[in-house]
């Protein structure tokens, strides 16, 4: 089992299935991706969500993470061309919003 | 007039009208200069990590990061003064804001009695800097 599995199992609320479902569909999707960007965007969560659980980092440092990631995701749509933008965006905010509101919340509810 | 000349003018004129239809942009050339100030700001930026990270026996000291947010504050409004390619100038204001946002989550901390940056949060701010940069850099990499 990978350190973010062990993480995400302490989340044990059966109402927070689908939402670790979805995170876990979307790091997955993320990693396939052609874009080195997308691609460690989706390592980037997937580490600090295990450093947040171990206690390497707290909560507001995990959001700070989180919102100079959103900068960056800003900065690489900025060098896209208009076709690509909407569609990169998506996949990289919809895991930082996911992770932001659903997964650490319940996560440190567990802990 | 010649007949040279005069080809020239015809294809100096379809030209023009090539670049003024709708949705047809003319971006400027990289900029030396921008490039230049992306190197200064980041050198900046990562050593100002580097001076609020938590190390044994390092005390806050405010009048010092006032000081530290003037001088970036500064840099930055000096970088963006003149920069007309839109492209560039939102380079230049996500670094921006990502700058502010350090220093107010460094000043809120300090409020709350926990100063700095723990070590290992500042290896991962420090790795997303020089992303950010590296993408403003690549952004100019695309119009040449």
């Amino acid at each position: 089992m990978s350190e973010l599995e062990n993480a995400l199992d302490r989340i044990r609320d059966n109402a927070l299935q689908d939402a670790k479902n979805e995170f876990q569909q979307l790091l997955s999707e993320a990693k396939g991706s052609s874009e080195q960007f997308i691609k460690n965007n989706s390592a980037r969560v997937e580490q600090w969500v295990v450093m947040l659980s171990n206690g390497e980092i707290d909560k507001e440092e995990f959001d700070d993470l989180i919102a100079d990631q959103r900068l960056a995701a800003e900065q690489f749509v900025n060098t896209q061309a208009i076709g690509a933008q909407a569609r990169q965006q998506r996949l990289t905010l919809q895991i930082l919003d996911l992770t932001i509101t659903n997964i650490v919340p319940a996560l440190l509810a567990a802990l | 007039m010649t007949s040279t000349s005069l080809h020239y003018r015809h294809i100096l004129s379809v030209l023009c009208l090539l670049a003024s239809f709708n949705g047809c942009q003319v971006l400027e050339p990289p900029s030396k200069s921008f490039d230049q100030s992306l190197t200064s700001l980041s050198q900046f930026q990562l050593a100002f990590i580097d001076t609020y990270t938590a190390a044994p026996g390092k005390l806050w000291d405010d009048a010092k990061f006032r000081e530290d947010i003037n001088k970036g504050e500064v840099m930055f409004s000096s970088a963006m003064a003149g920069v007309a390619d839109q492209k560039r100038l939102k380079a230049l204001d996500i670094l921006h804001r990502q700058f502010q946002k350090d220093y107010t989550f460094l000043q809120t901390r300090a409020n709350e009695g926990k100063p700095f940056f723990s070590v290992a949060a500042a290896q991962q701010k420090k790795i997303l800097i020089e992303q950010n940069y590296d993408l403003a850099r690549k952004g100019e990499l695309v119009r040449s």
